[in-house]
């Protein structure tokens, strides 16, 4: 162990930008995009590769797209294979171990992104993401998995390299104007959040730096806040399992539950966006919320605005408004708990640093792609925009897009595993669920009443 | 308490110790459910790491009397 140990606490500089996910996550985002732009310029574009499913309605329309596009699903898969293994290489897995199960992963993905096209597939709520999750859920709770799967399950390298993506369909301009609002929401939804859980864990007699995790899991980024204010505190070993195992329990909760009470109130998908942004607990679990909302519009009666509304103001609310802040979070926690709290035998307080070390920095790829986009697309008049810069730039990267949030969706449920709900006890669970609580009824009136109007325009 | 140097010069400290592991691939497998929507290899883990000697996970910058020196090194 001492060896290893040494070596990645030496891990500073430059070194990180080919250590963690985050970064790797914005080369492949970011080197996604400047190919598509290389084509776009050269007057091509990256849309033959970009292949997904289109609408049909029966067995033969189904199996005809599939019999001619076998071809480009072959090559997407050598592209994503390609990609994503120089990635998982650098960071230390084995590629022998992590393609095929990649290629289950995608061949998976495959079947439910076709079923999701199936044109009654809104019928029986069939949404990829819902599809994908649930599928995985079945499938790794009904018996172990294999031990050769388990590499391919990188849930938070799918979702970041997605976020990237995310970005180039998103304009800057956007991000300026509805940023602002999203950071207030989500500033006084995070305060009143972790407040609640960590008041209510010290009445209960919680050790305050579990109390804390938990406070940071319900309030901030999920699974994500739980590990990096676990060890900004210097947590038990058993605190940040526990605050997992509840964030991932409310978590899965929520991309069921939010969607379907936003579907049966009618809400326009910029609200419901903003909604699920405000009151899920992780990234990857609220975009799979929010993208099965977005394809509700069009195909749900009463559900209106534009469909990408939904993933855009998800994404505003949660990556501008509540992920970027986790360093600070760390940073004021740190100090709190050497100069507050009691002592356990080891010492240490955060700096200034800490906020950059911890910044998600697949935010910065996030950011870059908007930006780059936007710039490219001030060339163009709106008519131009539309006819050549969407279809052929834009979409492709959608596409992708999307293929890597599947990814993520069915890898979500294969790494859940719901008998580690009870993990904890009664009084953490009832700490975290009255955090719960505050956190989707204040994020409710602050998405459909306070901030209802500005939601809704950023779905039309 | 401050930390004391050890002989290179650096200060003793948690990510230099025997008792402390901060591999993304242990993390993942001593910290259950953190694969499911987390990751060992992200950014916000920063360096974190678990104490096998005070059963905590904690910062790499963390530090307490009983460091020893880890016995290989980069």
């Amino acid at each position: 162990m001492s060896q290893t140990a040494s070596l990645r606490a030496a891990s500073s500089g430059w070194r990180t930008l080919f250590q963690q996910e985050d970064w790797w996550a914005i080369w492949i985002g970011l080197g996604l995009l400047a190919a598509a732009v290389l084509l776009f310029d050269a007057g091509a574009s990256m849309k033959w590769i970009a292949v997904t499913p289109q609408k049909w309605h029966t067995l033969d329309q189904l199996l005809l797209q599939v019999e001619a596009n076998a071809g480009r699903y072959i090559l997407l898969f050598g592209l994503w294979a390609g990609v994503l293994g120089i990635g998982v290489y650098a960071l230390g897995i084995s590629l022998r171990q992590f393609l095929p199960a990649f290629l289950f992963i995608y061949v998976v993905s495959v079947l439910i992104f076709f079923l999701g096209e199936w044109d009654r597939a809104h019928e029986y709520n069939l949404e990829p993401p819902l599809v994908a999750l649930a599928l995985g859920l079945v499938i790794a709770n009904l018996g172990k998995l294999p031990a050769w799967l388990e590499s391919g399950l990188r849930v938070e390298f799918y979702i970041k390299t997605g976020i990237v993506l995310l970005g180039a369909t998103l304009p800057f301009t956007l991000i300026l104007w509805a940023g602002p609002v999203a950071i207030t929401q989500a500033t006084i939804v995070s305060l009143a959040t972790f407040g609640t859980i960590f008041w209510a864990g010290k009445k209960l007699g919680l050790d305050r730096r579990l109390a804390a995790t938990l406070g940071a899991g319900g309030a901030v980024c999920g699974v994500s806040a739980s590990i990096a204010i676990a060890g900004a505190v210097g947590a038990k070993k058993e605190h940040a399992p526990i605050s997992i195992s509840l964030v991932v329990f409310w978590a899965i909760v929520m991309i069921f539950a939010l969607p379907i009470v936003a579907r049966s109130l009618g809400l326009p998908t910029g609200v419901a966006g903003a909604w699920i942004g405000t009151s899920e607990f992780a990234d990857a679990a609220g975009l799979a919320a929010a993208q099965a909302y977005g394809g509700y519009s069009g195909n749900v009666p009463g559900v209106t605005g534009n469909p990408e509304a939904a993933v855009r103001a998800f994404t505003l609310m949660k990556v501008i408004g509540r992920d970027v802040w986790i360093g600070i979070w760390a940073l004021v926690l740190s100090v709190v708990a050497t100069t507050r709290w009691e002592q356990t035998g080891v010492q240490g307080r955060a700096g200034i640093g800490e906020i950059w070390r911890r910044f998600p920095k697949f935010v910065i790829g996030f950011l870059l792609a908007s930006l780059a986009v936007t710039a490219i697309a001030q060339g163009y008049s709106f008519a131009e925009y539309k006819s050549t810069v969407e279809p052929n730039l834009v979409a492709p990267i959608k596409n992708l897009r999307t293929w890597a949030f599947i990814f993520c969706f069915f890898s979500i449920g294969l790494t859940t595993r719901l008998s580690a709900f009870t993990r904890g006890g009664a009084k953490p669970f009832y700490a975290f669920t009255l955090g719960v609580a505050v956190n989707v009824v204040l994020g409710y009136v602050l998405s459909t009443q306070v901030f209802s109007g500005f939601w809704t325009a950023l779905g039309q | 308490m401050s930390t004391a140097p050890i002989p290179d010069g650096r200060r003793a400290c948690c990510g230099l110790c025997r008792h402390f592991d901060n591999r993304p691939e242990t993390v993942e497998q001593l910290i259950p459910g953190l694969r499911t929507m987390g990751s060992g290899y992200s950014s916000v883990k920063s360096r974190d790491g678990i104490c096998q000697l005070h059963d905590r996970y904690l910062a790499a910058e963390y530090h307490c009397p009983s460091f020893q020196e880890a016995t290989a090194t980069a």
